[in-house]
């Protein structure tokens, strides 16, 4: 469907990325899993990551922006998770990298109420990827209104020559006003 | 006379934990039992009406209420009522335990509390009253609180269930 040969991907990179997890949480922050997202319906593992912390809360209230006003009782955390990514991973965070692939760029922002019809092709570039030898797509923030981009890494850390968590700790959480905040509904 | 003595609860051979003969073999301890007294029969009355007014789910449901009030600590007592379908003054009665919580209400109030569960893993308790009476998109601009009101409490719950998904959008 997309052409992944045509791909630009990005190097091997290691350094922190973020993400946000409510304090009654079970589980790491940096477990990959079965969610449902923009690249995933739930056949295989994700972990999506931000590339800044204002980057990872513009993504939860992206999807709930009634906490917009509630910053100050919110009960998440933001985690910096120093990630080491060993493997390539697609990139697609300007618009001649999408197109190079035939994915339209704007649909990786797309804001659709319906969710089926929100991810339909995120979700067939990431089933893609997650099946080929790339581990991860870099592509740019749905959340956010300033120019900031997101990885999703696919599958389990620490296999060989794909990615791995070199540490994970909590960071201050960012406040962030409306005007910085692309809301889906 | 000790206060023990004196209420007959231990008999004579609770000597050595009251200290006045340390020496004394263990096997001398009291038997509690024999000084219990039987219950009279207007307790043991009350004991069946209650049984069979609240019934064997009377626990649950009990406990049910005190999650929910515990979650509820910080919102308006009006409102908490409002939110769990009761006026006031039932809901008073309910927490005395003065009356039975009917299990039409008990199912509901278990999704409100799975409700409340979910929204505080996101928004600290103290937060909720202001919640409950916020506008959301995704409940087409009503309120929490308006939308169950007007029978819509699992479109709450789906809105809830979606706050802990970390995944991006």
């Amino acid at each position: 469907m997309y052409n992944l040969a045509a791909a630009t991907t990005w190097q091997p990179f290691a350094g922190p990325l973020y993400k946000w997890l409510d304090n009654r949480a079970t589980h790491a922050p940096d477990s990959p899993w079965f969610a449902l997202g923009r690249f995933g319906e739930g056949a295989h593992k994700t972990l999506y990551l931000a590339e800044s912390p204002r980057g990872a809360i513009a993504e939860f209230l992206r999807m709930h922006p009634e906490f917009l006003q509630f910053q100050n009782d919110l009960n998440i955390t933001v985690y910096e998770i120093l990630t080491a990514v060993g493997c390539e991973c697609l990139d697609v965070r300007r618009e001649a990298l999408s197109e190079a692939i035939g994915f339209p760029h704007e649909r990786l922002a797309s804001s659709e109420r319906d969710e089926a019809v929100r991810y339909v092709e995120c979700r067939a570039l990431g089933a893609a990827v997650a099946d080929s030898e790339l581990c991860g797509i870099a592509y740019p923030s749905a959340g956010a209104t300033w120019v900031t981009w997101n990885l999703v890494l696919f599958g389990d850390a620490n296999q060989l020559g794909r990615w791995q968590v070199v540490s994970c700790r909590p960071v201050s959480r960012p406040t962030l006003s409306p005007s910085g905040v692309r809301a889906l509904r | 006379m000790t206060l023990l003595d004196d209420r007959g609860v231990f008999d004579a051979g609770t000597g050595p934990m009251l200290g006045d003969n340390p020496v004394r073999p263990f096997d001398a301890l009291p038997q509690r039992s024999s000084a219990r007294a039987a219950p009279d029969a207007d307790t043991l009355e009350r004991a069946r009406r209650l049984h069979s007014q609240w019934g064997i789910e009377s626990p649950q449901k009990v406990a049910l209420l005190g999650i929910l009030l515990a979650r509820l600590a910080e919102v308006p007592f009006e409102d908490a009522a409002e939110l769990l379908d009761v006026r006031p003054a039932r809901l008073e009665k309910l927490m005395h335990g003065e009356e039975q919580i009917p299990s039409r209400i008990a199912k509901r109030w278990m999704v409100i509390a799975e409700a409340l569960e979910d929204l505080q893993a996101v928004l600290k308790p103290r937060a909720t009253a202001r919640w409950l009476r916020t506008s959301i998109p995704a409940l087409e601009g009503r309120t929490p609180l308006d939308s169950i009101k007007r029978g819509r409490l699992a479109e709450v719950r789906a809105l809830t269930a979606s706050y802990c998904d970390e995944a991006f959008s």
